[in-house]
């Protein structure tokens, strides 16, 4: 069975029709990259994943989304419990900011209802910030309001804050499309490290990219699916003429 | 027009009119100035000779040394009534700003909205005269509670706009991270949102506090004013704002330079409370861009 | 981390599921209660327009429309009458005065303001923010014990010797120079309302597009020009609105205006006469009203008609502001909450 799989998904913006009857799957133990042209629709199917599209007010959603095989949109689930589950990491690096970079990193924990001790907050905090390597950068100042760090350290801070609480899923939503190349280039070895332990889907309209980190690609187009399979068929031998176009750079 | 005209400077009435009004510009900037100069100063001048240890200490004296009291009931009472008002005030205008900032976009809260401004606009006294008729009437007496309750009306509106901006102004993201972590909406509020606006809130408040620490109509009608001590909420109090006016109204001259130093104090309080709300929020502006 | 989720779980049925369905009870519960504050201030509003009108209608009943235009006002039982006209009178003159004198000088510190960058403007408008942060209280201690008397001595004598010989303009400044009056009443509520006209007229001024500005000074226009014709034809209307905002203060004012204006109920051509104000008369009145009789009940009759003036003066602005946004086309934006549009107490 598959991690998570998205069947016959429709996502709107009020009376705006942004998604088409989505179908598509993400291994466990894998990476999934949704690409596509700007306005396709990725980073609102993406958000269909741990409920957050519906938080914008007007937006709908209807459809199933299975996670371990049960529908994240079933009448009696708490979208909370969904998002304590599947962890999202955002396009912006949003630590906040009155914390400092050990609280950022655990606030997951210390907000939710879990009892949890000190010291094993900071046994915690630091797993997580190993886990995104940031770690040996930060060991010494984990006092320090997580503001202070650059852009690339902040995103790789939003990513430990993320892996604290135990996710199983990862979803992440153009997480370097603001970094420098260095930044980004440690950002896709970390979707490297990770995906053993987590399934990870990755938007991004980086091309290369998708095609560096992913195992499984998904190609979007005006809402709708063109074609979903294998990262290297998507780039090599694409079923639809659409793929092959835009993965070649003719249009995008 | 030929070349040669538009290079020659603008002469006769064009002229005049212009340098007329660049001259009356810098007249009203020097009107506003002296003002501002000449009412400081009187009441700084007049004012210091007034503040004394006796001043901050005592209760006003007897007929015959009038300037060897003070008005120590008046700060105590001004102490209480702000006191009660902000007490309830500050708790309601931010939780009402909550609603208007973080869950209302319909048109309940633009109805909410309509309210506080026009609160907001609403003459002091009348809310002076709400408060008389619904405690002081009712109850049968003047009391710093009833003083405390017509300042909330003037209070509730102000800290609930203010804080409402200050919540708008906290970046979308941030409730966005704290959600994704799966934190249920009302701690990412109180946990999250709030502390980021945190030295906002703060500006909220001051701004408040100090206009009630001006207010005297409201507070003449429900508090009515007290020679001595009072510390039960429930009986007539003193407010610095009552007591210049009563001592102004008398012929002593002794009374009218308490009355000045009063108001001295009240002015540097006051003056304090806003410069201070607007620092902060010149570097809570700075910490949230 | 591997293991699958159960639905109950993730609905809220398992392990950790109170907590779950506790925590959806809190998120539903602070919602409603931070609504109910905020439907709790609409009913603070609804509560104390009942209530003023309320205790006002006995007077209304006895009196009705003549209650707006009488001019006598005995309280003595027996012999009750209340006609508000002088109080409306006071109200009226003293606040247009005060507007007369404010809005050219505000305007002209607005423009000012935003003409001029670096050194001078902020100081400026740190002064009238100052300004607006003086409590009223402060303004009446000023007015009576500096201001007046300087009037009394100097300003009036001389007006009453220049302008009060002139034919028919003279009426306004004849009469007993000595002794509060409306006039000096006037000028105390023109320094009061100069932030908050200073304030929104700048705002207004602000927002007329600078290509504009530009456009004329480019056609060889001075500075005055360029106002006259790029300027002031879109922000009139905002002016008018910060004039009525101005009015809308100058008619709360009560404790200035109350050490001023001398408090008697009279009608009468010259300003330098005094007068009261419908704020300053219930402040100096309502420890003498019983509850026997319509005394009480006029005093809020009084405050009734103050509070439907305000409502109206408060409309009007707001529909001028918002016209010059219509004019230009963008927001001039929701009235911000500063010191200089809350002043500092009545």
């Amino acid at each position: 069975m598959s991690k998570m799989e998205v069947v016959d998904l429709n996502a709107w913006f009020g009376t705006n029709q942004v998604l088409h009857g989505i179908n598509v799957t993400a291994e466990q133990g894998s990476v999934t990259a949704i690409i596509g042209p700007s306005g396709c629709g990725k980073s609102t199917l993406i958000r269909c994943f741990n409920r957050m599209h519906e938080e914008i007010r007007g937006a709908r959603v209807d459809g199933k989304v299975l996670f371990d095989g049960v529908d994240i949109y079933g009448d009696d689930i708490d979208p909370a419990a969904v998002r304590r589950r599947i962890g999202m990491v955002f396009q912006r690096a949003n630590p906040f900011p009155t914390m400092s970079i050990l609280n950022n990193a655990v606030a997951g924990l210390r907000l939710s209802d879990e009892k949890v001790s000190k010291s094993e907050l900071h046994e915690r905090g630091e797993a997580a910030l190993r886990a995104a390597g940031l770690w040996d950068e930060v060991k010494d100042r984990l006092d320090q309001p997580g503001a202070r760090l650059s852009g690339g350290q902040q995103q790789r801070l939003c990513i430990a804050r993320a892996l604290a609480v135990e996710p199983e899923v990862l979803l992440l939503d153009e997480p370097a499309s603001a970094l420098d190349p260095v930044s980004t280039l440690r950002i896709e070895e970390l979707v490297g490290e990770l995906k053993d332990r987590y399934t990870i889907v990755i938007v991004t309209h980086n091309m290369q990219q998708a095609a560096r980190v992913s195992d499984w690609t998904l190609f979007m187009l005006f809402g709708e699916v063109v074609e979903f399979g294998p990262t290297t068929k998507i780039f090599t031998s694409p079923d639809d003429q659409r793929t092959d176009d835009y993965v070649t750079g003719r249009f995008g | 027009m030929t070349m040669a005209s538009t290079l020659e400077p603008v002469r006769g009435a064009r002229r005049a009119k212009d340098i007329a009004y660049r001259v009356s510009l810098w007249l009203c900037v020097a009107i506003a100035m002296a003002t501002l100069g000449v009412i400081a100063l009187y009441v700084l001048a007049r004012g210091i000779n007034a503040l004394s240890v006796n001043f901050f200490t005592k209760e006003p004296a007897s007929q015959l040394h009038p300037e060897q009291g003070g008005i120590v009931q008046s700060f105590i009472g001004t102490g209480m009534i702000v006191g009660i008002a902000a007490l309830i005030a500050i708790p309601l205008g931010l939780l009402t700003a909550v609603y208007l900032a973080e869950y209302g976009k319909g048109r309940t809260a633009s109805a909410i909205r309509l309210v506080s401004q026009v609160l907001l606009s609403t003459p002091s006294i009348v809310a002076g005269a709400f408060i008389w008729t619904v405690v002081v009437v009712a109850f049968g007496n003047f009391s710093a509670f009833a003083g405390g309750l017509a300042l909330v009306v003037l209070m509730w509106p102000i800290v609930a706009r203010a804080t409402e901006e200050v919540l708008r102004l906290v970046p979308q993201e941030l409730r966005e991270g704290s959600l994704a972590l799966g934190l249920p909406r009302w701690k990412t509020i109180l946990r999250v949102v709030v502390p980021a606006a945190g030295a906002g809130i703060l500006t909220a408040v001051m701004l408040a506090v100090a206009r009630a620490l001006g207010e005297t109509a409201p507070i003449l009608l429900t508090a009515l004013g007290n020679d001595y001590i009072n510390t039960d909420p429930l009986k007539p109090t003193d407010a610095v704002p009552l007591r210049i006016y009563a001592d102004a109204r008398t012929p002593i001259e002794a009374l009218h330079t308490i009355a000045w130093g009063g108001a001295l104090v009240l002015l540097l309080a006051v003056l304090l409370l806003s410069i201070g709300a607007r620092v902060l929020s010149v570097r809570q502006q700075k910490r949230l861009a | 981390m591997s293991g699958s989720v159960s639905a109950d779980e993730l609905a809220g049925l398992g392990a950790g599921a109170a907590r779950a369905r506790r925590s959806r009870f809190i998120d539903r519960g602070f919602r409603s209660m931070t609504l109910l504050l905020g439907l709790a201030l609409i009913g603070l509003l609804v509560y104390m327009l009942i209530d003023l009108t309320a205790g006002a209608w006995r007077t209304f009943e006895q009196f009705g429309l003549h209650f707006f235009v009488g001019t006598t006002w005995n309280p003595v039982r027996g012999r009750e009458e209340f006609g508000a006209l002088p109080f409306i009178f006071g109200t009226a003159v003293t606040s247009f005065l005060a507007v007369i004198i404010a809005v050219p000088v505000g305007v002209g510190l607005a423009l000012f303001l935003n003409q001029v960058r670096g050194a001078l403007a902020n100081p400026l408008a740190v002064f009238i923010d100052i300004l607006a942060a003086i409590p009223s209280i402060v303004y009446g201690l000023w007015g009576l014990f500096v201001l007046r008397p300087f009037f009394d001595s100097t300003v009036e004598p001389f007006l009453a010797s220049t302008i009060g010989k002139v034919p028919i303009v003279g009426a306004l400044f004849s009469g007993k120079t000595q002794g509060p009056d409306m006039f000096t009443a006037g000028v105390i509520l023109a320094i009061m309302i100069l932030p908050i006209i200073t304030a929104v007229s700048r705002e207004v001024i602000a927002v007329v597009p600078r290509d504009l500005r530009e456009a004329a000074l480019a056609l060889g226009a001075t500075r005055w020009e360029s106002v006259r014709i790029a300027v002031l034809p879109y922000a009139r209307n905002g002016i008018v609105g910060a004039t009525m905002l101005g009015l809308g203060r100058a008619l709360g004012e009560t404790i200035a205006v109350a050490m001023v204006i001398g408090n008697v109920p009279k009608i009468g051509w010259s300003l330098l006469a005094p007068a009261a104000t419908i704020p300053s008369w219930i402040a100096s009145s309502f420890r003498e009203a019983s509850s026997v009789g319509l005394h009480r009940s006029a005093l809020l009759a009084l405050a009734v008609t103050l509070v439907i003036w305000s409502f109206l003066l408060a409309l009007v602005s707001r529909v001028l502001v918002r016209k010059t946004e219509e004019q230009i086309g963008e927001p001039v934006g929701d009235e911000p909450v500063s010191v200089a549009r809350l002043g500092a107490g009545g």
